[in-house]
């Protein structure tokens, strides 16, 4: 009887341990987002970044170009 | 009795002391000749306008130093320019503040514009220089992009062709108007180069 509840004692502690493995594993799991699947699409590629960038010098240049200098010679 | 007058005395006299002192500073411009103190303040004004063409050169220098996208050709002929205008505007410096008639600095003066055109030409190369090889490098970027318009792309290449190496042969003098008329088109097309590139990004 001893034997039999210290094997049941044994069997619960496994269990619970092996259940608590388990919940804390799908918690750090990644949940599946819905974003996730459409990011790529809907994120600037690098090559549309490049050319942002570099129009953004290209502004400046200009930009600083037309402003009035001091003096006008 | 005696010692309080004593004490005033000494007062007036370091007083009248301190006056005399500080007299000939403020009093000193109206006291020399106004030929000599107008050739200084001509020479000073001169001067000034040497050291804002300097502090722009400085700026510009800078301002390359950051173009990742300027050509190395062009690149090296900006620094050039840069480097002989700042040694020709300090040898310049040295000049009138040497000169002892108002006729020798009002030609220092001219020099100092004709002979280098620092904002007029020299900024609008070194900005417009940038912004145009930058365009380019945009060009050849935009045409990877899928459904590039690429016959744009090739008017946008052909418009701007040539034209930083047209921009840096234009060389300094006394004809102003001559100088803006022929920075303008470049000017024009770098910026037209913008509104299409913006447009196909």
């Amino acid at each position: 009887m001893a034997a039999m509840r210290r094997t049941l004692a044994i069997a619960l502690t496994a269990l619970v341990l092996f259940a608590g493995g388990c919940d804390r594993a799908r918690r750090a799991a990644p949940a599946p987002n819905p974003a996730s699947t459409t990011a790529p699409a809907a994120a600037p590629s690098a090559g549309a970044t490049g050319v942002d960038d570099l129009l953004r010098e290209v502004d400046q240049q200009i930009d600083d170009d037309a402003r009035p200098a001091e003096d006008e010679d | 009795m005696y010692r309080m007058l004593r004490t005033t005395a000494a007062l007036l006299a370091a007083l009248a002391v301190t006056l005399v002192a500080a007299a000939p500073a403020s009093a000193a411009p109206s006291a020399r000749p106004s030929a000599g103190a107008g050739l200084d303040a001509a020479k000073r004004a001169v001067a000034d306008r040497i050291d804002k063409r300097l502090e722009a050169l400085d700026r510009f220098t800078a301002t390359i130093g950051k173009a990742k996208h300027l050509d190395a050709g062009h690149r090296d002929t900006l620094t050039k320019l840069i480097t002989d205008s700042r040694s020709g505007l300090t040898a310049l410096k040295t000049k009138v503040a040497g000169e002892t008639t108002a006729a020798a600095v009002k030609a220092d003066a001219q020099s100092m514009v004709d002979d280098y055109r620092v904002f007029m030409l020299t900024g609008p190369k070194v900005r417009l220089s940038i912004a145009i090889d930058t365009e380019l490098a945009a060009v050849e970027l935009l045409r990877n992009k899928p459904g590039a318009d690429q016959a744009k792309l090739d008017a946008v290449a052909q418009s701007l062709a040539g034209k930083v190496d047209a921009l840096l042969a234009i060389q300094p003098g006394p004809d102003g108007a001559a100088i803006r008329n022929s920075v303008q088109p470049i000017r024009a097309a770098a910026k037209s180069a913008r509104t299409t590139l913006k447009s196909l990004r």
